[in-house]
């Protein structure tokens, strides 16, 4: 029986390629808090694959499981950037988000959108937030006094990828509900936009996983 | 898709490549802007480093004059007075002849004591000798106190290294050796010169009591091991202590010939 899955698109490549770049650099990962990468990127994987598989052979909706995976990506996001915040104003916004949104995105589905709705409002807020984030991350870089080399920071690399993939996505997310209900080609185009960011989004957390072999190296 | 939807779609489209432009921009922002403050404190490491080496610099060269000037003293006014003090002594009536001996013998050891300790203080003395000769020479000086059993090892071919770094090498040694009698409670000190191509190595150990250099307050020895690091920090070697408390103590200086 041929599976109409496959082929898999470049995305989720991406996707299975910066789940194995953790894999191999796990002895350098270990130590730091990127090791819940390896984790979270299997879960990523995991969730893509079934949510193709639900939607492409079981012609079944999946919007259900992406309104569980993407805020838990969200919070995993801070969770990461959590140890790389020496300002206040870092800490306590990610304290503050990582207990917060996890409560407003249960009332959302259980109030609001429904858990079998694509749920739109968290991707608006989470998208917002996730730029926030990544911008406390740059002025972490951008104040600091000691000597550091961007390109040699996992957490730059990661950083600018989900800026770059959050602030495309900015857009489209804040049209999301009017697209959605009234043009039936607003999923392709987010598809695409998406399928692309993401693309951008795994690359930077693959080279920020390679950049802490050299950061290693360097400090030895 | 009415014009309606296309219209809103170039919209998506544009506001999605402005979005991205923007955030590449600040990162683009983000690099230039780190790359530049790492070179500016670079430099600025650098200035302080440079100014640090010159204060310490300065420090030492202060010290050597003192240390001179107190050499020279030893050399030509006590060493004089006890001179003649001897010859004096020659010149008394035999009356009391055993009290007389002791008395010149004593006044001889006084004067040879001295000389070696004017030896030992003076830089261009330890610059005529060479290091490896100073060394030796200190350790013998302590070996005839009969407090001390002292052994110098040469390991590898040995050479001469610039003037400046042997006399703060001498200079490390003598606070070390300093430091032994002082406080280790030790019965030996060894020496050890390893004349590696590439590196000076010099250790110097003993089997004293040993110290936690963690917990040592700087009124012990503390001002002492600071002055170790300094000296070695200004000539760009490394100086490792390594002492368990009742096990001695070792002093490991390396330094990377140029």
């Amino acid at each position: 029986m041929q599976l109409v899955m496959f082929p898999l698109p470049a995305n989720i490549y991406t996707e299975i390629g910066a789940f194995l770049t953790s894999v191999i650099c796990w002895n350098h990962i270990k130590s730091s808090r990127l090791r819940w990468l390896v984790p979270f990127l299997f879960l990523i994987v995991f969730v893509e694959l079934s949510g193709r598989y639900i939607r492409k052979e079981l012609h079944e909706p999946n919007a259900w499981l992406y309104n569980i995976s993407i805020p838990f990506e969200y919070m995993f996001y801070v969770f990461l950037f959590v140890p790389f915040y020496n300002k206040k104003i870092g800490k306590s916004a990610s304290q503050f988000f990582l207990i917060a949104f996890p409560i407003w995105v249960v009332l959302n589905i259980v109030f609001v959108q429904g858990f079998y709705n694509f749920n739109t409002n968290f991707l608006k807020i989470g998208s917002f937030c996730m730029i926030f984030f990544c911008f406390l991350v740059f002025l972490e870089l951008l104040l600091s006094e000691e000597m550091i080399n961007p390109f040699k920071q996992p957490i730059f690399w990661i950083a600018s990828g989900l800026f770059i993939f959050n602030a495309g996505e900015f857009s489209y997310n804040t049209f999301a509900d009017t697209m959605m209900k009234k043009w039936s080609y607003g999923k392709s185009l987010f598809g695409q936009i998406n399928n692309n960011l993401i693309f951008v989004l795994y690359i930077s957390i693959i080279i920020g996983i390679t950049s802490s072999i050299w950061g290693q190296k360097e400090k030895k | 898709m009415g014009p309606k939807g296309e219209e809103i779609k170039v919209t998506i489209i544009y506001l999605t490549l402005g979005f991205i432009l923007f955030a590449l921009f600040i990162i683009l922002f983000i690099i230039i802007y780190r790359l530049r403050l790492n070179h500016h404190l670079k430099e600025k490491l650098a200035m302080e480093m440079h100014f640090k080496q010159a204060i310490l610099q300065t420090q030492i060269e202060i010290q050597e004059q003192t240390l001179k000037t107190i050499s020279q003293e030893i050399h030509d006014n006590i060493g004089q007075v006890l001179s003649l003090a001897k010859l004096n002594l020659n010149t008394l009536l035999p009356n009391e002849t055993e009290k007389l001996n002791d008395t010149k013998q004593l006044v001889s050891k006084a004067i040879n004591d001295l000389r070696d300790l004017s030896r030992s203080l003076h830089g261009d003395r330890i610059a005529e000798l060479g290091l490896q000769d100073s060394i030796a020479n200190e350790l013998k000086i302590l070996q005839n106190t009969g407090q001390f059993q002292t052994k110098l090892y040469i390991v590898g071919e040995s050479y001469k290294l610039e003037p400046q770094k042997e006399m703060v090498i001498f200079r490390i040694m003598q606070e070390a050796v300093n430091n032994v009698v002082k406080h280790a409670k030790a019965g030996h000190i060894d020496i050890r010169i390893l004349y590696r191509e590439d590196i000076f190595d010099l250790s110097i150990a003993d089997d004293g009591v040993g110290f936690n250099k963690d917990t040592i307050s700087p009124e012990k020895t503390g001002i002492g091991l600071h002055s170790m690091q300094n000296r070695a920090a200004l000539i760009g070697a490394e100086l490792t202590i390594n002492s368990i408390a009742g096990n001695g103590t070792e002093i490991n200086l390396k330094l990377k010939r140029a």
